[in-house]
């Protein structure tokens, strides 16, 4: 039975962006603790860091080019962001409840990470800048090669539960999470989630080759914007991972939107210490290789949920 | 007060610098990335503060103001270097060479928002200043309503691709002078189709100072301890690597890399091996750079850690007296390619280091063949300098690069240009450069 929320869609919406805004808030500072690990200088600074650098992402100029499309320009963020708080709806947050959690959760959420495509590409497109096109253009090459993986990987985790609902996903990991069943499916997602954030190895659309990329032209609250969708989107597939594979509110003694923090919060981290690490990899390497090994894995990964669940 | 809170919450923010490098800049920007109380960023529009480093010559300020216009509001200016700029930046604040950089660019930059000092105003003009030029009635040039130049812009022109004929839109791009991936002052001119390159040439950099670390210059003249060169080319190659790494977006392992070459003293190789072990594991320097860059031997020859990454085994210590008894030999890679490159940078300097152990209070004499950080040079012949085997050498990579990225994807190109290091200063009388930009040399 769907556990649809009681809120009214106007509530859900406000609520949805507001655990998002919370979750980016946590992955940049996140970010920043794992960036100044890695580079030896204090976490402790590194953690209150983000705030500082927000406020001054507000009291900077938001500078514009020479005729750039505005209405692709400010939409671009907004899409982004409303893509991951569509993506979160389906997502059960807590013990069973999710803001929209219909019976075709992982077809909704298919659909978010698609579209997600599109804004990326129109944030390259609008500023009317080489190397921000560029940047759209390459993203674009890599979009359908990690979407098809990701679909793959959700629907064999599907097949337990014979639902495409992700509660009932969760619900069928009461014996045992996806990620022992399935263990080739969360490194796949994670690849999934560091293509559709652009993060790390698969940052091909803000790369610093292209001084920034999508990104190169956007100063002050739009850059902020910008950064905090990302890592909106981050938070969202970070979610949607911990409910697939690692069992969503399942556990002893905490509540289960504790659970479902927690472990959100472990595949967050997990994600940007891979993106921070990696370097970046060339896009035309990177597709192929995620067509030529990630997605036979997938095909791999499917036929092993089918035989398991058939046993 | 909110106000009050607003501005001392930006205040404490990590000042966001982008360098501009100029003569001399690109030892400090390397010890600028070592620091931990700034960041580099690799686009004006995310910095607050744009750092000149080194000094400019005259016919890269017109690009400064640009550039300097491109940073929002509010901005800092300064310069680190050892003069005071004359011309449209006069004025600015100078940071001496031996101050703290770090700490004088954060005291500028909480002043500027605790303070709401105005901001230095924009150099150029308001309005578009080239007329509209088209041909048609609409203004639209070039053949039917595509390519041409309107408003001074080239537009996109359908052309065929250079890998299969296939005729696509293709635009002009200039980058440079003072793109972070770029030898300095070097403007790159590419048409582009998406982001595949179809052709690359090159503009002269017009920077003059060679890029050596003070114990190499001074090495060619007067006697030097050995312990000192070595240690000197072991700081430069790793201040090399770090740019690598930065292009290749990890930027906190960039500024380890930089922060372990500004603090370098003999006794390290095991720290270096260390933090070259951890840039390898899983393989992520490897899926990243393998077989990216590789321009073959011949331009890479007498380029000193890129002949050596290519296969080219040679090197000018191998025939100094200095070095004789040290047990030196020369490191060699074999693929030529931007790994390849990685790893040679790494490999020599952990033998500089070991050399530097090996060598305590050995002094080398002016003479002979000196390895400089990109190749051999000999002695100085007065403003000839360019002339030398390394600049010629260097003339030829920059040559062999351009024809090499033909029908490369963007992304290569930048790791392999950033991964050659090459010294624009060496490269002023090359005739890869169009005549006219040296006698006429145009901002744009």
């Amino acid at each position: 039975m769907p556990e649809v929320s009681s809120l009214s869609p106007a509530l859900s919406a406000i609520a949805a962006l507001l655990i998002l805004m919370a979750g980016a808030i946590v992955a940049a500072i996140a970010t920043s603790i794992i960036d100044a690990r890695l580079a030896g200088r204090s976490s402790w600074r590194a953690a209150v860091e983000p705030l500082w650098h927000g406020a001054s992402l507000l009291g900077q100029q938001t500078v514009s080019t020479e005729r750039p499309d505005r209405m692709l320009w400010i939409l671009a963020p907004a899409v982004y962001a409303a893509l991951a708080a569509v993506a979160l709806t389906v997502v059960p947050l807590a013990e069973g409840r999710a803001i929209a959690d219909v019976r075709t959760g992982i077809v909704v959420f298919g659909a978010a990470e698609a579209l997600a495509i599109v804004a990326i590409f129109m944030h390259g497109w609008a500023s009317n800048s080489h190397l921000s096109l560029i940047g759209g253009f390459r993203f674009v090459a890599l979009g359908l090669s990690y979407e098809l993986v990701s679909m793959f990987v959700l629907i064999a985790a599907s097949l337990p539960a014979e639902s495409l609902q992700v509660s009932a996903m969760v619900q069928a990991q009461v014996g045992m999470w996806n990620v022992v069943a399935q263990p080739l499916g969360l490194p796949l997602w994670l690849i999934v989630t560091m293509g559709v954030t652009f993060l790390g190895p698969l940052n091909v659309a803000d790369g610093d080759d292209l001084a920034g990329g999508t990104s190169l032209e956007v100063s002050g609250r739009a850059q902020l914007v910008w950064q905090l969708a990302r890592f909106a989107m981050l938070t969202v597939f970070c979610a949607m991972g911990a409910a697939v594979f690692l069992g969503g509110w399942l556990g002893p003694v905490l509540p289960g939107w504790a659970w479902m923090a927690t472990k959100t919060l472990a595949l967050m981290w997990i994600v940007i210490w891979l993106a921070q690490r990696a370097a970046r990899i060339p896009t035309e390497r990177a597709v192929a290789l995620l067509w030529t090994v990630a997605l036979p894995l997938s095909f791999v990964h499917l036929v092993w949920a089918g035989i398991e669940v058939h046993l | 007060m909110a106000i009050g809170w607003a501005a001392s919450a930006r205040a404490r923010s990590r000042p966001r610098i982008y360098c501009v490098v100029g003569d001399g800049g690109k030892e400090r920007l390397r010890r600028l990335r070592a620091r931990d109380d700034v960041a580099l960023v690799s686009s004006p529009r995310h910095a607050q503060v744009m750092l000149i480093t080194g000094s400019l010559p005259d016919e890269l300020w017109p690009s400064a103001q640009q550039l300097h216009d491109q940073i929002p509001q509010p901005r800092l200016t300064a310069i680190w270097g050892p003069a005071a700029p004359a011309g449209p930046f006069a004025g600015i604040p100078v940071i001496a060479d031996d101050e703290d950089v770090g700490a004088a660019v954060t005291a500028m930059y909480r002043d500027m928002h605790c303070a709401e000092q105005a901001t230095r105003p924009v150099f150029g003009p308001k309005a578009n200043p080239v007329k509209w030029r088209g041909v048609g009635p609409h203004g639209q040039g070039g053949e039917g309503m595509m390519g041409g130049t309107p408003y001074g812009r080239p537009m996109a022109m359908t052309d065929s691709d250079v890998r299969d004929g296939l005729a696509l839109d293709q635009l002009q791009v200039t980058l440079g002078p003072f793109l972070p991936w770029l030898p300095a002052g070097l403007r790159l001119d590419l048409v582009m189709q998406g982001d595949v390159v179809q052709s690359a040439s090159a503009r002269v950099p017009f920077l003059r100072q060679l890029d050596w670390p003070a114990e190499m210059m001074a090495a060619r003249e007067r006697p030097i301890a050995v312990t000192d060169i070595e240690m000197a080319r072991a700081r430069h190659h790793l201040g090399a690597l770090s740019d690598v790494l930065a292009v290749l977006g990890q930027r906190a392992m960039a500024e380890r890399v930089a922060r372990l070459a500004a603090e370098l003293h003999p006794g390290q190789a095991a720290e270096v091996r260390r933090l070259a072990r951890r840039l390898r594991t899983f393989g992520i320097l490897a899926v990243a750079t393998r077989s990216v860059g590789v321009l073959g031997k011949d331009p890479v020859r007498g380029t000193g850690c890129n002949a050596r990454a290519a296969g080219i085994d040679g090197d000018a210590r191998a025939n100094d007296p200095a070095y004789a008894g040290l047990g030196f030999e020369p490191v060699v890679h074999e693929r030529g390619d931007v790994e390849a490159r990685i790893e040679q940078r790494v490999a020599e300097a952990v033998q500089a280091i070991e050399l530097a152990d090996r060598a305590a209070g050995r002094i080398r004499e002016p003479g002979p063949i000196l390895e400089g950080p990109r190749g051999p040079v000999g002695a100085i012949v007065g403003d000839a300098d360019r002339f030398s085997p390394s600049g010629n050498a260097a003339a030829t990579m920059l040559e062999g690069f351009l024809a090499w990225a033909q029908g490369r994807a963007f992304d290569e190109l930048a790791t392999t240009l950033v991964s050659l290091d090459l010294d624009p200063a060496t490269l002023a009388h090359s005739p890869c450069f169009q005549q006219s930009e040296r006698e006429h040399p145009c901002p744009r």
